[in-house]
């Protein structure tokens, strides 16, 4: 089991992780989030000075992404500006082409997000509380929602922000059927080169029994050669990746469900994450992502752009912060 | 990755779906706020943004004061604002300033939230706080020199404004806050509050 840590000044992320059968699609092993640990500070509701939630890698999905939503949501539209006038809001949106962005707010009409779906939100209290309602977090000991500060909340998209940066964020198992519409493609032709195997090698069974030949009756090493080219079609074809997504700084299995472990019931209408949205389990660290949809429009190369963070690029000289530990390079690592 | 491969990826999405002049305009009114806070209450100049925009290799969009100037000149909050037009480049380019700044200024930035946290719980007016008040001082009577007069903003109005932009400038200030700015104003530009 391998664990990380991504600590601010009032909370600190605690995710552990094993080793994921996609490490042998990979030069460097890859690691899959099992679970969990976020330890708040001075964030309850009865003034406990440690607040400790847990849960698995999709209640932390459906957390950043409630707490990521939130923010976004929270931030200064121009219209606040006095004397401004409003744009019409579907141009803001349309004309840039963020639809794909659009999924960052969960509070803003993503009825069926993971956050939604397990019941976590995030409410204003005045301009500087924040009421995080648990949902399929709550435990007796913390109740059913905890008080945020502002500053509790940005160490909380601090360590989120860290955490993405560093891990190559394997989503949620998907069920939903827009997840499987968006799977339909690559699975349909992996599926259909397995299937084509395997009817070759029925058939040829068939023959070599209609024939008496026993040389041809092979069938179980032949059904495993044709899954594992059906994986490998899978994986390569992922590999290729969807560039339709905002993110690409998190290459995900978003197409591999097959490969990673059983699906989390909680999961079940969970649609695919935000911070999953990106498309290469199969790419090494040291291969930058491929970029796609990214709302940036560049005319000219820029030595500042970072593969990792692309929207927008972080400049190299921009210190990180301090009590930020952000994922060792040389790991995979999947939550 | 090959740098031309990466300015090809990045402007496919963007190559039909441009902001419209309007939406730039309101974007980059945004953009001059944000700058204004940051003048109000860490006290950068131009000299600090030129040289944000120099350590950032983006000096060949803002090189100096006068190119600085026009830019922020240019919205339409402004007095007297000029008929430039914001194109993303330029957009993008405060954008990246502005983040960096808020980075270098975190420590007073978060200060500034942890002041106007502790006033909020004990129901007192920031103002009791010298660093906002301050801040707030400034900011108003910055705005008040450079932006049009409004009728309807009252003096509560800038304060609240300049505090929301206190709070923003907390989360921009973080790894991700150059992200986060962007897609508020593109995202959230015409939404309302």
């Amino acid at each position: 089991m391998i664990t990380q840590r991504y600590t601010s000044s009032t909370c600190t992320l605690e995710v552990v992780g094993r080793r994921s059968a996609l490490s042998r699609w990979t030069t460097a092993p890859v690691f899959r989030l099992t679970r969990f640990r976020l330890y708040l500070s001075n964030a309850g509701a009865t003034g406990a000075d440690q607040v400790q939630i847990r849960g698995d890698r999709t209640q932390l999905t459906g957390l950043m992404e409630a707490v990521q939503g939130y923010v976004q949501s929270r931030l200064t539209p121009v219209t606040t500006a006095p004397g401004l006038e409003p744009l019409p809001s579907p141009s803001s949106r349309t004309a840039i082409g963020l639809s794909d962005l659009a999924t960052s707010d969960p509070n803003h009409g993503e009825a069926d997000s993971t956050a939604a779906a397990l019941g976590i939100l995030l409410q204003p209290q005045g301009l500087t509380r924040h009421r995080l309602r648990l949902g399929a977090l709550a435990t007796d000991s913390i109740g059913v929602e905890i008080q945020l500060s502002t500053l509790q909340l940005f160490d909380l998209t601090q360590v989120f922000d860290e955490y993405e940066a560093g891990a190559i964020a394997l989503p949620p198992l998907p069920s939903t059927a827009s997840r499987r519409r968006r799977l339909t493609p690559q699975i349909g032709w992996s599926g259909a080169i397995a299937a084509a195997i395997l009817v070759a090698v029925g058939l040829g069974t068939t023959l070599s029994q209609w024939f008496g030949n026993r040389q041809f009756q092979s069938s179980p090493s032949a059904t495993s050669q044709s899954e594992a080219i059906a994986d490998s079609t899978l994986a390569e074809k992922t590999a290729a990746s969807n560039p339709a997504y905002p993110f690409p700084a998190h290459p995900a299995g978003e197409g591999q469900p097959e490969l990673d472990d059983a699906p989390n019931p909680t999961a079940s209408s969970a649609k695919p994450s935000l911070y999953a949205a990106s498309p290469t389990p199969s790419t090494t660290p040291n291969l930058p992502p491929k970029p796609s949809a990214f709302p940036y429009p560049k005319t000219t190369p820029s030595p500042n752009l970072s593969p990792q963070t692309p929207i927008p690029p972080s400049p190299p000289s921009a210190p990180s912060p301090p009590s930020a530990s952000p994922t060792p390079p040389g790991y995979i690592f999947s939550p | 990755m090959e740098p031309s491969e990466t300015t090809q990826n990045r402007q496919a999405p963007f190559s039909e779906n441009q902001p419209d002049p309007e939406q730039l305009d309101n974007i980059k009114a945004q953009l001059d706020l944000v700058l204004l806070a940051l003048e109000a209450l860490a006290g950068i100049g131009s000299e600090a943004i030129l040289a944000a925009a120099k350590s950032l290799n983006l000096d060949s969009l803002l090189a100096d004061r006068v190119s600085l100037w026009r830019l922020r000149q240019s919205s339409p909050l402004r007095k007297g604002h000029g008929r430039k037009k914001l194109d993303v480049e330029e957009a993008r380019a405060l954008v990246l300033i502005s983040c960096q700044l808020a980075q270098q200024h975190q420590t007073v930035i978060r200060r500034a939230v942890a002041l106007l946290e502790e006033l909020t719980e004990q129901n007192k007016p920031p103002h009791r706080a010298a660093l906002l008040g301050d801040y707030l001082d400034n900011f108003s009577n910055t705005y008040q020199d450079r932006m049009e007069a409004d009728e309807n903003s009252s003096t509560e109005d800038l304060s609240h404004l300049a505090l929301r932009l206190l709070i923003d400038l907390l989360f921009y200030s973080g790894p991700g806050g150059s992200r986060r700015l962007w897609v508020a104003l593109l995202e959230r530009a015409g939404t309302g509050g």
